[in-house]
């Protein structure tokens, strides 16, 4: 999740989900639809099937999420059928057995790696920018500075005083994320016109 | 592998919100690509974390000298 968040902001979208708001009172459905309907690109990932530890019983809240998404795309407005989707799985054909309503869709498998997400994430955005638009920064890229951003996070998060990193609150992080950015990039081309030639 | 995504709504809507509350300054660019202003409210002003992320890139300047390669 987080991981894709910083492939968004990196891109220069703004990521959305339930988690920026916490007001209790509010069913979250309800907010998630409602922040789906206000977007026009979504991404699901559907990978975290796996049997609750206590409970031992699925989650199914990612795919009533993807189909509310579907749902909208395939019956809403007109604005919500023009629609971009990104569903990510962590196994390629996985789907097949947990959701086989959608087989036929194209599904991306990250494997539950980092770096291949955030490609995934950065490809599909790339590929759906309107023709005219400049290309978004390459994967490999945004894979450096994320790689940076893990390195000084833990200073950051001491310099702030902040919980662990792990902790850190959605909206916290999203901020940090952006904030960072560019200044990762600053030192990056610092570091680089600083480096001897050999 | 520890999980990535548990516990958390998996699911990232993208593009410029037309509602809801931001905060965070846009306008800032990322190699060539505008930032969109960030939605939700952090508990820390926008010059403390940008205090925060510059101290840091400060203490690690010579790891990163080591490893930039983009």
């Amino acid at each position: 999740m987080r991981a894709a968040c910083f492939a968004i902001m990196s891109c220069g979208y703004a990521p959305r989900c339930a988690l920026d708001y916490s007001d209790s009172g509010v069913v979250r459905f309800t907010e998630i639809v409602k922040i789906i309907t206000e977007c026009d690109r979504s991404i699901h990932d559907i990978s975290r099937v796996e049997l609750d530890r206590r409970s031992r019983l699925p989650r199914f809240n990612m795919p009533l999420e993807l189909g509310a998404d579907l749902g909208l795309r395939l019956a809403g407005p007109s604005i919500q059928r023009r629609r971009k989707t990104l569903v990510l799985d962590a196994e390629a054909d996985r789907y097949d057995k947990t959701l086989s309503d959608i087989s036929g869709m194209d599904i991306e498998a990250h494997a539950n790696d980092v770096r291949h997400i955030i490609r995934l994430v950065r490809d599909w955005l790339n590929a759906n920018r309107e023709p005219s638009a400049l290309p978004l920064p390459g994967a490999v890229a945004i894979n450096d500075d994320h790689d940076t951003y893990l390195g000084i996070v833990h200073d950051i998060v001491g310099n702030l005083r902040l919980d662990p990193h792990d902790e850190l609150p959605h909206a916290d992080y999203l901020h940090v994320v952006a904030i960072a950015l560019p200044r990762i990039e600053a030192a990056r081309a610092g570091a680089l016109a600083g480096r001897p030639n050999h | 592998m520890p999980p990535i995504l548990e516990g958390m709504t998996a699911t990232a809507k993208l593009s410029g919100p037309k509602t809801g509350r931001r905060s965070g300054k846009a306008g800032a660019t990322y190699r060539g690509v505008r930032l969109q202003a960030t939605v939700g409210q952090s508990r820390f002003t926008f010059d403390q974390i940008k205090n925060a992320v510059e101290a840091a890139l400060e203490k690690n300047a010579h790891a990163l000298a080591g490893r930039t390669k983009t």
